[in-house]
């Protein structure tokens, strides 16, 4: 292989399909890193350049393109999943060939793979934070509505776990309904909700039905400053799918906003508008692909090669100025310590950040110290 | 366990895998579905694979393995009972969530996905002597609870006969031996019959340790 031979990653996000929407942020946000990445000269004056394929949202096409990348494009790398059903369909691939899978999206916790880098949040990461500030706020009586596969499933039983150490927790409620349920089946869980009257609604829907159940609760009247629905997915980008203004006055909680005040998310947010027009938002998901190619880059950088056992000892353990912050891939679990945050979308369909971590709060992926109140970093307040 | 420590006796792997025990697989029909059931087969076990699960068992099946599937919420424990073989359950997700839907289901034992060879046997392994052991002491416990209760018997048909008759305990027990030697059938048999007699009589388990405490 030549020095001046391209170094070619793997890229899996979804243009069609329930989490397509989402995945397309994954793709803009690695795209953009890759731009940035080869404006500086490549790795080692080489230039990135990332082989897409389009999986449609389905785990059986995540499979069989991941064998592909390897085996027929001859890749070290491959970056992509959304659900963790995508994850959990290339697991056995990378750890057959041996590669390197980097997922950039916070899932539910309990997993560990040599072969996988997890660089979205944990469950402690954002899951004890929206706990702690709803039951705060707006008391410990949840309904729950997700979407039925298995990150609402664990995600739920986490958030009880934490709400039924409050003295007045309730589970008033749990409903799940598929990826391609319709915007009818989630009137009927805002009627049910109604009922039960709620404290908050703790939402896992996921993709393309999230813009139903804010836009059913909306058409019912509820009131989010009383009765909000709190999530850890519904980010600018499926609010920028609903009505304008529907969202408004709902929480969620997530390492990463469009709205967070630092230099580099100032940079990084320009450049993605001047690519990708002032109308397409930022997010979580953006976020985590964007940091994620830029630390793959330079682990490369410092280690001349994307063999995975070059190149993993220079990943683990080391650390990158994130738009949110300086943020650590930790070398014991492969999860990411990142800067929990609670926003509250307002009218706009931004974020506007009420509470914030000072310093980056270790991954815990598999929930061994956590109670409600009592986490390793407390939040900063603003505004509250 | 002896067989631990006692050289020259034979090997408990062995002489489950000599069995050549019969095996069901739930499963649905997919890669991991076939790598298991080949290897179960490697192993010299008979294999016979299904899905979805069939609500009653072949008979003498020996284990049966279950795959708890992220869209079945909350799967009944079809087969559990006494006398149900050992079941493993095949997860996709090592969580709590489906950790504890296996522990619900009376699982004996996980296996996670992608299947793999190894592990595998001393799972089964595993699993089969741990669920022998349970049943083994599942027996002892039943019959020790019986003994439990025929010595509280004996000691009720004793005070019986030490109000009816002013005798003391050790001559009530002699009584109660000779008519069961003479009837040939056994002291808790007579012991019963007594029992039943005394209630009959309106002799009041009460009365004997009321008796009891008179010289106090």
């Amino acid at each position: 292989m030549a020095l001046s031979d391209p170094i070619r990653v793997g890229l899996l996000c979804s243009t069609s399909g329930s989490t397509a929407l989402l995945e397309q942020s994954q793709w803009r946000g690695a795209r953009l890193a890759v731009e940035e990445i080869n404006a500086r000269g490549g790795i080692g004056g080489r230039e990135l350049v990332a082989i897409h394929y389009d999986p449609a949202s389905d785990p059986a096409a995540f499979r069989e393109l991941a064998e592909r990348l390897i085996v027929k494009d001859g890749v070290n790398t491959i970056f992509g999943g959304y659900t963790s059903t995508s994850r959990k369909a290339m697991l056995p691939v990378v750890e057959k060939h041996n590669r390197l899978l980097i997922y950039a999206q916070m899932y539910e916790g309990f997993e560990y793979s040599d072969n996988i880098i997890y660089s979205g949040a944990s469950p402690n990461q954002n899951g004890v934070q929206l706990a702690d500030f709803m039951t705060e706020t707006f008391g410990a009586r949840v309904y729950f509505v997700g979407s039925s596969y298995v990150y609402p499933y664990e995600c739920n039983r986490t958030m009880q776990e934490l709400l039924l150490q409050h003295p007045e927790g309730a589970i008033l409620g749990e409903r799940y309904l598929s990826l391609d349920a319709t915007r009818e089946q989630f009137e009927q869980v805002v009627v049910d909700i109604r009922r039960k009257s709620p404290d908050w609604i703790f939402s896992t829907v996921i993709g393309a039905t999230v813009p139903y159940l804010y836009d059913a609760y909306a058409h019912a009247d509820l009131d989010p400053s009383r009765m909000p629905i709190g999530s850890l997915n519904t980010s600018e980008t499926e609010i920028h799918a609903m009505q304008r203004g529907i969202a408004a006055g709902h929480i969620t909680a997530a390492p990463y906003f469009q709205s967070i005040d630092t230099e580099e998310n100032h940079r990084a947010v320009a450049h993605h508008q001047s690519r990708y027009g002032s109308d397409t938002p930022t997010d979580m998901n953006w976020e985590a692909a964007y940091y994620q190619m830029h630390m793959f880059a330079e682990a490369y950088a410092r280690s001349g090669s994307d063999k995975i056992g070059a190149i993993m000892p220079h990943l683990l353990g080391s650390e990158y100025a994130a738009p949110q912050g300086r943020v650590r891939i930790d070398p014991v679990n492969h999860h990411m310590a990142l800067y929990p945050r609670i926003g509250r979308a307002n009218a706009d369909g931004q974020f506007t950040i009420l509470r914030e971590s000072k310093f980056a709060v270790g991954p815990d992926p598999y929930m061994t110290r956590q109670t409600l109140g009592d986490w390793v970093t407390k939040l900063s307040t603003r505004e509250y | 366990m002896s067989a631990r420590t006692d050289r020259g006796q034979r090997s408990l792997t062995g002489s489950i895998l000599e069995r050549n025990a019969r095996v069901v697989v739930f499963h649905p029909d997919d890669d991991d579905g076939l790598t298991l059931t080949n290897h179960l087969r490697r192993m010299g076990f008979q294999v016979e694979r299904c899905w979805p699960p069939t609500e009653t068992l072949p008979e003498k099946t020996d284990l049966v393995f279950r795959a708890l599937r992220p869209e079945e919420r909350a799967p009944k424990g079809e087969w559990s009972g006494p006398d149900a073989p050992p079941v493993i359950c095949v997860v996709a997700y090592e969580n709590p969530t489906f950790i504890d839907q296996a522990i619900k289901m009376g699982s004996d034992g996980i296996v996670t996905t992608p299947i793999r060879a190894s592990g595998l046997l001393s799972t089964v392994v595993m699993a089969l002597y741990h669920a022998r052991r349970a049943r083994q002491h599942t027996q002892r416990i039943a019959r020790l609870e019986q003994k439990l209760l025929d010595s509280r018997h004996l000691q009720e048909a004793k005070n019986i006969l030490m109000i009816m008759h002013r005798v003391s305990e050790r001559e009530a027990y002699d009584m109660l031996r000779a008519q069961a030697m003479e009837k040939r059938v056994t002291i808790d048999d007579i012991c019963h019959s007594v029992i039943q007699a005394g209630e009959v009589l309106q002799i009041a388990r009460g009365l004997g340790t009321e008796d009891g405490r008179d010289p106090e």
